[in-house]
């Protein structure tokens, strides 16, 4: 039996419908990625997963519980690290694991051991004296983590948990992460950080304007767009990427090209062939190239593939 | 039930995790009501208490001592006291309903008792008022002494008369004498009836620190309770309410310890300041310490209840913290809790009854000046109660936890 399963989920707001029959599930001990850009519904459907939000249709079953019928139950059974850092600043990382514990009806020694290991395991046992709001933001992002895993969930919901730090800090919650999935902790983790997603999860959910428009491990989703190369070019701010990457589709071996970010991702079987095209037509309009980077077939082709635009649109 | 102690420990925790806290819970209420107690003392001047008795105004045109003796009479009542006026000022008085009758010795009263005649004097009263009955008995007594005395003077006439050789010069001097014996027993008559009073002193306008000690804890104990209207926006906005969601609790729980915590921080700055109160201002805070937990629960779970209420109008804790100040002062303003509702105008004092703010300072001052027991707060703490119910059913209709 999945530890996940969900039916026909579905979330509407008044006229807008934020997730649309959202099917998926997750078995024991995998790192489930779920991969979209901003506003795609990847919270939403984390909140319903959670009990947060009640869906507007459809169910989920967490270990065999449904999300609307037995909320409490689904409840003991996860844990959460929510986006925002949801932790009582004035509070210090102690007394914060402390109160979060006694919520999920822990006390004694059973809730001091708790606390112990939790603050070895996101490394703050030094800091676990001082207020949270003389925290770093990794290390608040640390403890945020460490609240979701202080009563021992079976399943870790974690939504976007590394925006907005710094890349050492990203690198300790990634590594985090992996090391409790190898304990036997089942993951679902939101990002749209493509390199995330490729990195921690067995099976990845690509989920764009609240659908999910694939689903498979890295292999799988990949050869959906067959052997392609990722070509990413970088130009200047003022540069006018959009009037490239229109004259960049006209030419034939180039599939598809799309502007984000200041870069433009081109999806094409010969990378290297087409080189010399792209940069002679960039030439041609003025536009200065600063880099050039080409990747084998990823995640960001797939998204590419399936909705003609880059991840970061 | 632990669940809900444990949220609210955790709230009272963070209110105080700041040592400036203290400065509004308890160090600026204690410099308040002292400052303001001092100046509502000179402001109402309660130094001599003022006279309780019901006025009884009094038109005097006799130039002679039985005008004067009957003013005297009236003086020594417990119940009415004598108030002299031009006969126009009464009529106009009258006129106005400020009294409800005056009463007219007429010109040469004395001068036709000395003289035998019979004497009329006039009370006008309005025919319903129940307190110009109860003047006119008080006057009945006062007009029945001087007729003792005038009784006493014409059987001391008798006397003097059935003895011819009374000497003709001692004749005044001795009728004086009789009457003023008489007067002096009636002052003091032998025996007296004694009514037993409560050992408070029944003033109407409380004063000085009687009134700044429960208008001051009023005002920034609202402070705090409205307080929660904050705290719920700011946990509310931070995430950590929906983190509170997605534990295994339900949410009537999480509410419930917020109210708890909120309601705790309110009753105690309250106990804080009524000792404050009682032991360095000498406020007798009444003696029926079940009726004074009565109206502080009561108070302190229609604030609480406020706060809710105005925590779901609010998106920003710097709303909730506007909406906090702004309910605080205005409630206590006008509730009376600044100036003693008794010196306003009694449009104004109906038209506040609306405010729990009000109710509240009633149910402080029934303790405190008027000495109440739970019987006698029944009534403002059921009111302050309704508040609480009507404030908690729109918060929680239009509060968004999420």
């Amino acid at each position: 039996m999945p530890l996940i399963e969900t039916k026909d989920l579905v979330k509407k707001f008044d006229n807008f419908t934020a997730v649309k029959k959202i099917n998926f599930h997750i078995q024991q001990g995998e790192i489930f990625g779920l991969l979209g850009p901003n506003g795609a519904g990847k919270t939403t459907t984390i909140s319903m997963l959670s009990t947060l939000l009640k869906p507007s249709n459809g169910d989920a079953f967490i270990s065999g519980h449904s999300v609307v019928e037995e909320p409490l139950l689904v409840r003991q059974i996860i844990g959460v690290v929510p986006q925002e850092i949801a932790l009582y600043d004035d509070l210090t990382a102690e007394e914060n694991l402390k109160f979060w514990g006694r919520m999920y009806r822990m006390s004694g020694k059973e809730l001091t051991r708790q606390i112990e290991k939790v603050l070895e395991q996101i490394g703050l046992t030094d800091r676990k004296k001082d207020r949270v709001e003389t925290y770093s933001g990794g290390m608040k992002r640390r403890l945020n983590i460490g609240v979701g895993l202080l009563h021992q969930p079976q399943l870790l919901f974690m939504d976007e948990p590394t925006v907005g730090i710094d890349p050492q800090s990203r690198r300790k919650i990634l590594d985090t992460v992996i090391e409790l999935n190898q304990q036997g902790l089942t993951v679902l983790y939101t990002t749209h950080y493509m390199e995330e997603a490729q990195e921690l999860s067995h099976r990845v959910g690509i989920i764009d304007h609240g659908e999910m428009i694939a689903i498979g491990n890295q292999q799988e989703l990949t050869e959906m767009v067959g052997e392609y190369d990722t070509m990413r070019l970088h130009i200047q701010a003022q540069e006018d990427g959009q009037q490239l990457a229109a004259r960049l589709k006209e030419i034939p071996e180039i599939i598809e090209a799309s502007t984000a970010d200041h870069e433009i991702v081109i999806i094409t079987p010969t990378a290297e062939d087409v080189l010399p095209t792209v940069i002679n037509i960039a030439n041609q309009l003025n536009i200065k190239i600063r880099s050039i980077d080409i990747q084998e077939p990823n995640l960001e082709a797939v998204f590419l593939h399936l909705t003609g635009r880059a991840l970061r649109d | 039930m632990k669940q809900i102690i444990h949220i609210a420990l955790k709230d009272i925790k963070i209110e105080f995790s700041e040592k400036s806290t203290l400065i509004f819970f308890l160090l600026l209420p204690i410099v308040f009501t002292t400052i303001i107690g001092l100046g509502l003392k000179n402001s109402y001047g309660n130094d001599e208490p003022e006279d309780p008795r019901l006025v009884i105004v009094v038109v005097n045109q006799d130039d002679g001592r039985y005008g004067e003796q009957l003013l005297e009479f009236m003086e020594q009542s417990d119940t009415s006291r004598p108030v002299l006026r031009s006969k126009d000022e009464a009529k106009t008085l009258m006129q106005n309903e400020s009294i409800s009758s005056f009463l007219e010795i007429p010109t040469n009263f004395s001068q036709k008792i000395l003289e035998g005649k019979k004497v009329q004097i006039e009370f006008t009263k309005y025919a319903e008022s129940t307190t110009a009955v109860g003047l006119e008995q008080d006057l009945l007594s006062s007009i029945g002494k001087l007729n003792t005395v005038i009784s006493i003077r014409a059987q001391g006439l008798e006397t003097i008369n059935k003895q011819p050789d009374f000497p003709k010069i001692n004749q005044e001097g001795f009728l004086l004498e009789m009457e003023k014996i008489t007067i002096d027993r009636l002052k003091n008559p032998p025996t007296k009836a004694i009514s037993t009073q409560s050992e408070l002193v029944q003033n109407q306008i409380p004063t000085g620190f009687e009134q700044s000690s429960p208008g001051q804890l009023v005002t920034w104990v609202l402070t705090t309770l409205l307080g929660g209207s904050e705290a719920f926006v700011y946990e509310r906005n931070k995430g950590t309410l929906r983190r509170l969601l997605i534990t295994p609790n339900r949410k009537a729980i999480i509410f419930s310890g917020k109210i708890l915590g909120r309601l705790l921080m309110g009753i105690v700055q309250m106990i804080l300041l009524i000792g404050f109160g009682a032991m360095v201002l000498n406020v007798y805070w009444g003696k029926d310490y079940l009726a004074l937990a009565i109206m502080l629960f009561c108070f302190g779970l229609a604030g609480t209840a406020l706060g809710i209420m105005l925590a779901s109008f609010a998106r920003t804790v710097r709303q909730a913290s506007g909406l906090t100040i702004l309910f605080s002062m205005v409630l206590a303003a006008l509730g009376g809790a600044w100036w003693p509702l008794e010196i306003t105008p009694k449009a104004y004092q109906t038209a506040v009854q609306i405010l729990p703010s009000t109710w509240a300072m009633r149910g402080f001052n029934d303790v405190i000046i008027r000495g109440q027991n739970v019987q006698g707060i029944i009534l403002e703490a059921s009111v302050l109660l309704g508040f609480a119910l009507l404030f908690f059913v729109v918060g929680i209709w239009r509060l968004k936890f999420e």
